[in-house]
């Protein structure tokens, strides 16, 4: 069963990489000539030796000289020829699996994501791709070289001397053991040497990443230790890499010798019968040196085979996955009119409902706040406003347009998001800005920020726009981020803004830049905020309570503190034992 | 010069398995003799076996070819076990030493360097010297001896023909040695923009809901095309110089062996040579194409090995000696006096951090430093905790230079417990009981439980036992915090350091936390430094810092009704509903 779904993985495999035909055909006859010329030169020495040399003649021997030099010439060009197109064949090969796999994690939607790390997924980009191309396109490639080669030889063997081939053959069996048994251990040793440095990588990791708590514990020497020990484990690793190539390499060259001997042995006898000429002892002799390395490559290949199956396994698992998005759909230009969620319910998990019969009109223009306990349900109205969701039973209208006719790309681009935690891609701050909106100039962030009262802070840092924040914006602290955020939102002048407040602390300064800014993006634009902290709900028009997926209560800020509800209650716990 | 100085303090750290090392060389010399003697024997059984019709003779050179092969691969097993065994043990006391010197860094020396960085030389570079000290020598040795055994022989059999072998191997170096310093840096391209391409997929993936909304997968993708683009062209330039100079080889060994055969060819004809000996040169030539190639290798090598060992040696140079002066004390029955005299520090970047710093705490005083972000807070409790020094002043424990105090004798006195605590790729038991291992089950509940974060423990399926960080599961910053507090208190320490420890808590558990930090902290030292006012509550002392200079200070009553910053602190507080 297993063997069979790992052929129809190949031959998936293969059906697709044969789309780039022209190279792979370049490759094919490379392979061949390759192999042929390979097979010529012993062939032409034994014609010199049993035709020129040892009858003494001497006039032919320079067109045998020169066939000999197309031989070699031959081997050397056809080896040119593939090395170069083989490379580039898997090359591109591996360049459309990485571009597809990169094209579906973007059209995924976020159910895909809800159990794969990041981390997984990177890898299935970069290693497990890489390790395609090298077992699956230039170890097949190489191997069905070696396959070739080895049946020449056999050929060219068998056309010159039948018994002869017998015997040289002989020791084929004998490599395909050593190489079996002796190249795989070789092979998985070393491949346990990977993983043990891999681990002396993640203490050094840990003990940089935790250098201060280490001090701060006096770990020091535990983390040494631990070091150390990761180390002898690693140098265990390679003498065991070494006992078995040096046992593996030594006895593939002694096979390798035991052919020519016998050749020598029984080939001489056959001469001094008389029943083949020295000639053909000499290209045999040439031939029983040239099983080593084609055997070799064979053997390794179905030893990786079943690794860059299982990479390949991976890399198919994310390209068929179902969860993609549909960008087809209504095209909006404007997003004016009112927003209505009518009898939406929604669920991640099958029958644990997060969202139960909402039933709300936000009209246009208007700012609402919505607020509630974590986990009442608040990020995930969002969600289905963005149609990152849709709701799995009941609608959501878009100015009386039913969401799901809407192309989510079309609805997304009037729809300013602010998120929580604010994601910076790698490069300036300027570029992660400028990205929510490729038309705009560097004029238009620099007018948008002095809009929104973030120019000056951005001005404060080493190099102003050009700032690079480091991998996922370290050195901003979470609500500098967020002021990005919100740059970035204007950047893009939408119709709607759904603004997501940070939970963790942000100093009293940058709050209070955080909140203006906010209140600027609002401006005549249809406004949600998910608030967590409820001082900005002063500043709506409407405040909406969730509570356990149901909307409980809604209303102005002064009449929902008046009415003595759920707010109220909220509202006051918050702001009591804030204040020393 | 300078690499030969490199190349003699590598060569120290061979030290300890000198006689392995040398006893492997030695090998490797045998070796390179068994290699280099089959062309000579095939010869033999030739001539004087098979073309004499002297079946016996034959027969007892194929003999002789199975010991010389079984012998030459009994060398080569002892060799390569010699050398890479004496090269891992030296490497491993070159990475130790190097992993002690990081540890021995100060901790300016981590603000400034990447941990990718100092992974990659502990891992990348290493690994790259062991290669050369044992696979690299080795064949560097191997070849030179084998190219000497067979010119050997081939003299004694050929003039004109050893010439042209001599030629040949010559030029097949040179062209070998080009063609590794050509390819190696498109290689070390090409694992860059692998790096690239790694970092906009990790962006895509962990900023995908981002790109979402702002609707630019189409942007991203085309850049990630770009770049993916630019890793196939790469790739292929290396392709072409493997197959341009990598083959190249080939084709002179092709040339030389043709231009034999035509002479050789001749010779026979003339009785000067003799069959055997014509296949001889053949096979030299056969046999010394790859030992030429693995020469060719490691003379372009041998640069970026020592380029490598030279990276480690920075590290291990710059670090300090020893962390602790010589005249450091212990600090027996410690009281929890801290003081900052006269206090200066400067940043990196130029800036300065604290400035003629001057305060005392008693022992068993409880201490809110508030302030402006940057103001220079965290950096006091830093250097209460040896992490910094400062450039002018004294930072005193109970009278004494915190300098001065043995570092393992600080830490048992000193808890500080960092904004965002590090958590280790083990249980959640493990990280708490990391100061402490030897602490009951009790005791570890005991102050999980008063760091409020026994009942998420509990809510886990395996409990203490989870597996936490980077292979685990992950912990939001809250989490992480009450982890690193629960950590601390198991300590028990005289004096605590808190930065910011409520920073990433709902109002809800912020209450209760500081409800119960009041008796936790009863008879120690605490110095809190936070945003938050209402840690205010704990404290019997308030110090407002602005720009590295204390602005205020007294009782937190009082200096809320001065009508300072404090004051101002807590109006911004309040309108924000917090």
């Amino acid at each position: 069963m297993a063997d069979k779904s790992s052929l129809s993985l190949l031959k998936r495999f293969i059906r697709e990489a044969i789309s780039e035909r022209k190279t792979l055909a370049v490759v094919v006859i490379s392979i061949i000539g390759s192999a042929i010329s390979n097979i010529a030169s012993p062939y032409i020495l034994s014609v010199a030796i049993d035709h020129c040399i040892i009858p003494g003649k001497y006039e032919e021997l320079w067109i045998i000289a020169l066939f000999y030099l197309l031989a070699l010439v031959g081997q050397w060009f056809f080896a040119t020829l593939q090395t170069f197109y083989s490379e580039v064949f898997g090359q591109k090969v591996l360049k459309n699996l990485r571009q597809l796999l990169h094209k579906k994690v973007l059209v995924s939607n976020l159910d895909f994501f809800k159990e794969k790390s990041t981390g997984d997924l990177v890898s299935r980009i970069i290693n497990d791709t890489n390790v395609v191309n090298d077992v699956l396109v230039s170890g097949l490639l190489g191997g069905l070289g070696s396959l070739i080669s080895l049946s020449g030889i056999i050929v060219a063997m068998l056309l010159l001397d039948v018994k002869l081939t017998l015997v040289t053959l002989s020791s084929i069996p004998l490599m395909v053991v050593i190489s079996l048994y002796f190249g795989g251990k070789m092979r998985k040793a070393y491949r346990d040497t990977r993983q043990k440095i891999a681990k002396i990588s993640s203490v050094v990791e840990e003990s940089v990443a935790g250098i201060e708590t280490i001090r701060a514990f006096n770990k020091e020497e535990d983390v040494e230790r631990e070091f150390s020990r990761a180390s002898t484990e690693t140098i265990k690793a390679y003498l065991k890499v070494a006992v078995y190539m040096g046992i593996f390499w030594p006895f593939m060259d002694i096979a390798s010798l035991l052919s020519v001997i016998v050749v020598i042995a029984y080939g001489g006898y056959q001469a001094y019968l008389g029943a083949v000429s020295i000639g053909v002892v000499v290209a045999f002799i040439q031939y029983a040196q040239r099983f080593r390395g084609p055997i070799n490559n064979v053997v390794s290949m179905y030893d990786s085979l079943q690794s860059a199956l299982a990479a390949l396994e991976r890399i198919y698992e994310v390209l068929d996955d179902e969860s993609v998005e549909d960008y087809e759909g209504l095209s909006i230009e404007k997003m004016k009119g009112n927003i209505e969620f009518r009898h939406a319910w929604f669920e991640y998990e099958k029958g644990r409902p997060v969202l139960k019969d909402i039933n709300l009109v936000i009209p246009t223009s208007s700012k609402i706040a919505i607020v509630g306990k974590t986990g009442a349900g608040k990020t995930t109205l969002a969600n289905l406003i963005m149609r990152f969701y849709d709701p799995t039973k009941g609608s959501v209208f878009y100015n009386g347009i039913e969401g799901r006719e809407i192309s989510r790309r079309s609805l997304r681009r009037r729809i300013g998001y602010v998120p929580q935690e604010t994601y910076l891609f790698p490069g300036t701050i300027m570029e992660n800005i400028l990205m929510a909106n490729p038309e705009s100039s560097n004029k238009d962030v620099v007018r948008v920020c002095k809009k929104l009262g973030v120019h000056n802070f951005i001005m404060r840092l080493p190099k102003g726009y050009e700032t690079s924040p480091g991998e996922a914006g370290k050195l901003l602290s979470v609500g500098e981020r967020q002021l990005i955020s919100l740059a970035r939102a204007l950047l893009k002048d939408p119709d709607i803004v759904i603004l997501d407040e940070a939970l963790s602390s942000v100093d009293p300064k940058t709050e209070r830049l955080i909140q203006d800014a906010m209140l600027k993006l609002m401006e005549g634009r249809t406004s949600i905020i998910i608030a967590h902290r409820l001082s900005i709900t002063r500043f709506v028009d409407m405040i909406v309570v969730v509570e356990d997926g149901k909307i409980i209560e809604e209303g102005h800020f002064k009449s929902l503190l008046s009415r003595g509800g759920y707010f109220q209650r909220l509202y006051t716990s918050q702001m009591m034992g804030e204040n020393p | 010069m300078g690499s030969l100085r490199q190349l003699a303090r590598l060569l120290k750290y061979l030290q300890t398995h000198a006689l392995h090392f040398s006893l492997g060389l030695v090998i490797v010399v045998l070796m390179s003799y068994t290699s280099g003697v089959v062309p000579v024997l095939i010869k033999n059984a030739i001539d004087k076996g098979i073309s004499t019709g002297n079946y016996g003779v034959a027969v007892y050179y194929a003999l002789l070819i199975l010991l010389v092969g079984a012998l030459n691969g009994a060398f080569s097993f002892a060799s390569r076990y010699l050398l890479i065994k004496s090269a891992q043990h030296g490497v491993y006391h070159l990475r130790m030493s190097a992993f002690k010197a990081i540890q021995r860094q100060e901790m300016e020396f981590f603000d400034r360097t990447f941990s990718g960085q100092l992974i990659s030389r502990i891992t990348n570079d290493t690994e790259r010297i062991t290669r050369f000290l044992s696979f690299r020598v080795r064949m560097f040795i191997y070849s030179i001896f084998l190219i000497l055994v067979s010119l050997y022989y081939m003299l004694t059999m050929n003039l004109l023909l050893t010439g042209v072998a001599l030629l040949t191997i010559a030029i097949v170096v040179a062209l070998n040695t080009t063609y590794a310093m050509k390819v190696r840096p498109i290689y070390d391209k090409i694992r860059q923009q692998t790096g690239v391409i790694a970092s906009i997929a990790t962006g895509t993936i962990a900023g995908v809901k981002t790109i979402k909304s702002l609707s630019v997968e189409e942007n991203i993708h085309g850049k990630f095309s770009k770049d993916n683009d630019g890793l196939y062209m790469l790739n292929v330039d290396a392709t072409k110089i493997t197959a341009l100079y990598g083959n190249a080889s080939f084709l002179i060994l092709g040339v030389a062996m043709s231009v034999m055969f035509y002479y050789g060819g001749k010779a026979i004809v003339g009785n000067t040579l003799t069959v055997g000996e014509l296949v001889a040169f053949l096979t030299y030539m056969l046999t010394m194409m790859w030992p030429l190639r693995a020469l060719g290798f490691t003379i372009g090598d041998i640069q970026r090995s020592l380029a490598a060992a030279s990276r480690l040696f920075e590290i291990i140079d710059s670090a300090p000696e020893t962390v602790d002066p010589p005249d450091a004390l212990d600090l027996k029955n410690p009281q929890g006096e801290i003081e900052f005299r006269d206090v200066q520090l400067t940043y990196r970047t130029g800036k300065i951090a604290l400035k003629d710093m001057n305060f005392k705490i008693k022992p068993g005083e409880k201490i809110l430093i508030t302030g402006p972000p940057g103001s220079g807070k965290s950096t006091i409790l830093k250097l209460i905790a040896r992490f910094y020094r400062p450039e002018e002043g004294t930072v005193l424990i109970d009278g004494i230079s915190v300098g001065k105090i043995k570092i393992k004798s600080l830490r048992n006195i000193v808890a500080y417990v960092p904004q965002e605590p590090f958590i280790f790729n083990r249980s959640i038991k493990e990280n708490i009981s990391l100061a402490n291992p030897d602490a009951t089950m009790e005791e570890i509940i005991k102050a999980a439980k008063t760091a409020k974060i026994h009942d998420f423990i509990s809510s886990l399926p395996e409990g203490y036992d989870t597996v936490v960080g980077e292979k685990g599961i992950t912990l939001s910053g809250g989490e992480r915090q009450r982890i690193g507090l629960a950590r601390a208190l198991l300590l028990n320490p005289r004096v605590l350091l808190l930065d910011d420890p409520v920073s990433n808590l709902d109002a809800q558990t912020e209450r209760k936390l500081v409800e119960d930090l009041r008796s936790i902290l009863k008879d120690k030292t605490a110095i809190i430094v936070s945003q938050r006012l209402s840690l205010g509550k704990l404290a019997d002392r308030v110090i407002v810092i602005e720009n590295g200079k204390i602005v205020e200070e007294g009782k937190p009553c009082e200096l809320a009704k001065k009508g300072g910053i404090f004051e101002e602190m807590i109006s911004v507080g309040e309108r924000n509903g917090r």
